[in-house]
């Protein structure tokens, strides 16, 4: 059925984690060992993601034979949008990260959100991604976030990775769907 | 199988200034995705469609415990911020605004964590309408539940209490984690 979600890969953080990585097959978070290998389009989802610190950022990163791009080689555009002030149109050339906003240590000052995947087989094309993303920091602020990113490099990617800034991930869950 | 499984689907089949879909968020999931499409009210006069959530006591929640944040872009070229700090309803979730067929508002929108008690209940959303006769307009935007509520159903309103919905199908999805 065209339009159909099908779980390649799951996640759920029990201890604090400095990255997760979903996909990337035998260096991905789960036992899975799933690495994405077609031309679908991919859509990763995560709920109640916080942190051991406050206002540490789970930054994104996308890999390549299950090893983090680390390179400076992400752009990104993105708006935030915030309940008490004017949105936030941003983006960044040559990061090494596709970015996010910091948050809390407790579910109420977690993101929830998903993102989208692109190209990520192709060897001769870049890799794309879409997000969503609804955050509450730890002070607290109420943020969604609209965006898209690209890892401006003509490289196959196989998984997707949060990687914290700083300290650890204390608590997520992780899912990652094919689109077909 | 696809993970996403349809759990209700419900149409408008009489003018109703609310309609409310219970008992759909369970434990079963801790996300959730709703269409609307085809929804048109009575009449020529346009009005925003907004939604509100149910708690699993059945009870429909219009305290001011809603937070939002969206950008609203319209056809005729401007945009704009639309943000609460604390509202009782989450603004034009459904809509920005729709009138009679067939100038109608269509969404989707994501809900995160809803049965859960420990954990707010977070709404990602986007719409599309035309009203007016001229008026096309896209929204897309965020919204909190800061109440550690049960949640069980939502419902969506029409803003204004005397122009009816008159036409619309609403499709909530589960998306199942095998864990």
């Amino acid at each position: 059925m065209a339009g159909s979600l099908v779980q390649v890969d799951h996640f759920e953080i029990s201890s604090a984690v400095s990255t997760v990585t979903l996909g990337g097959g035998s260096s991905g978070s789960s036992s899975t060992n799933f690495a994405i290998n077609t031309d679908d389009i991919y859509m990763a989802t995560y709920r109640n993601v916080y942190m051991t610190t406050d206002g540490r950022v789970p930054n994104v990163r996308l890999t390549v034979s299950g090893s983090a791009d680390s390179n400076a080689n992400y752009d990104n555009a993105r708006m935030n949008l915030e309940v008490a002030a004017g949105h936030y149109d941003g983006g960044n050339n040559n990061s090494t990260s596709f970015p996010t906003i910091g948050r809390g240590t407790t579910s109420q000052e977690s993101s929830q959100g998903m993102i989208y995947c692109y190209n990520f087989n192709s060897s001769s094309e870049y890799s794309f991604i879409t997000w969503s993303e609804i955050v509450v920091t730890e002070s607290p602020e109420y943020y969604d976030i609209y965006g898209g990113g690209v890892l401006t490099t003509t490289q196959a990617t196989d998984g997707i990775q949060w990687v914290a800034n700083s300290g650890t991930i204390a608590n997520g869950e992780f899912t990652l769907y094919k689109v077909v | 199988m696809s993970n996403l499984r349809l759990i209700n689907e419900t149409s408008i089949s009489s003018s109703v200034s609310s309609i409310s879909i219970t008992d759909v968020f369970t434990s079963d999931f801790d996300i959730y995705k709703i269409t609307s499409t085809g929804i048109s009210t009575t009449g020529t006069n346009y009005v925003d469609v907004d939604m509100r959530l149910i708690n699993s006591s059945g009870s429909v929640i219009s305290s001011t415990s809603y937070k939002y944040s969206a950008r609203v872009n319209l056809g005729w070229g401007a945009s704009g911020d639309v943000k609460s700090t604390g509202n009782d309803k989450i603004y034009r979730a459904f809509g920005e605004s729709t009138d009679q067929s067939p100038e109608v508002a269509s969404s989707v929108i994501w809900v995160f964590n809803p049965y859960t008690s420990t954990e707010y209940t977070q709404v990602l959303y986007q719409n599309t309408q035309f009203y007016g006769g001229s008026y096309y307009t896209s929204y897309f935007g965020g919204a909190w539940l800061v109440d550690n509520q049960s949640i069980a159903g939502f419902q969506c309103i029409e803003s204004n209490g005397s122009r009816p919905l008159a036409s619309g199908t609403f499709r909530t999805y589960g998306l199942r984690v095998d864990k």
